[in-house]
């Protein structure tokens, strides 16, 4: 693959996922200037490798958490921490979007980042699992259990 | 569990900011005109590799050189003294017990082993008194 044809299908995924990659950054270092160092990053020791990976989609976002945990550890954790979330909730209801903030912050990291996975990167969990490194099953409970902590809060504190 | 995946969808998501697309438009822009990473960082001139490659192989040779030197066993060592014996001789004509000999000046004390080719033995020394074998 010619160096021209490599930049541009980079270009193509970075663009077709920019949103995607931004929000799981987001939810990894919780603050989004840190965000965006990692997901450009990312982009540059991608450009410096020369060829694409065998599998772009879970390679890049592997990479993502791993430059993000390595952001966090440089920069400490941010005080507050910023949310995925766009602020001030528009369409929905601003108590369940609040909600829905602070439910979220509440999760375990891997719970956290698997629901940002699965919902907002339109992962699967075979996709997700070899992104994270770990087996589809342990992907999936990941998920399951903060679905289920998300409904039980949910349940109690109803706003 | 529907509900919840519809109540987080629907929360609007933070969008990069404006920098970010900019930074990514010079990165990939940059790139373009970039060329392709070679695999070593630096070129190396080809008679100072073929120079490493005998530096390696000589020194390599050397070492081996010297460890392949044989190493004398200092463990005990046996003499075997093959006796064809007629079955005529008396017993104890070849007494040859080791600890009261020293053979040919030797500071060791060598163990003499007696290996009866008539019978089929092979005896220390030491024991043949015991036994019946041995030297007949």
């Amino acid at each position: 693959m010619r160096r021209t044809e490599f930049v541009e299908v980079v270009r193509r995924y970075y663009e077709g996922h920019r949103q995607e990659l931004y929000t799981y950054a987001l939810a990894v270092t919780r603050c989004r200037q840190a965000a965006e160092d990692v997901v450009h990053t990312v982009f540059c020791k991608l450009l410096a490798r020369g060829r694409p990976p065998r599998d772009m989609g879970p390679y890049v976002f592997r990479s993502v958490r791993n430059a993000a945990i390595d952001e966090l550890a440089r920069r400490g954790n941010a005080k507050p921490a910023e949310s995925v979330f766009e602020t001030p909730a528009p369409k929905t209801d601003p108590a369940l979007g609040l909600w829905a903030e602070e439910a979220l912050e509440s999760l375990g990291d891997d719970e956290r980042e698997t629901i940002v996975l699965k919902l907002y990167a339109g992962m699967t969990f075979k996709e997700i699992a070899a992104a994270r490194r770990v087996s589809i099953n342990t992907a999936a409970s990941w998920y399951r259990r903060g679905l289920e902590k998300l409904r039980t809060a949910f349940e109690e504190d109803k706003p | 569990m529907k509900d919840i995946e519809r109540l987080l969808e629907e929360r609007g998501l933070a969008p990069p900011s404006a920098d970010l697309d900019g930074r990514m438009a010079e990165l990939f822009a940059e790139a373009q005109t970039t060329p392709r990473p070679r695999v070593f960082a630096r070129r190396v001139p080809l008679w100072l590799a073929a120079a490493a490659c005998m530096l390696f192989a000589f020194t390599g040779y050397w070492f081996h050189g010297i460890e392949s030197e044989p190493v004398p066993d200092p463990g005990t060592r046996t003499t075997i003294y093959v006796v064809h014996t007629d079955g005529n001789s008396p017993q104890g004509a070849f007494d040859m017990t080791a600890d009261d000999y020293i053979v040919l000046g030797q500071p060791d004390r060598p163990q003499v082993r007696i290996l009866d080719l008539e019978h089929g033995t092979l005896e220390n020394s030491r024991n043949r008194s015991a036994t019946n074998g041995g030297v007949s």
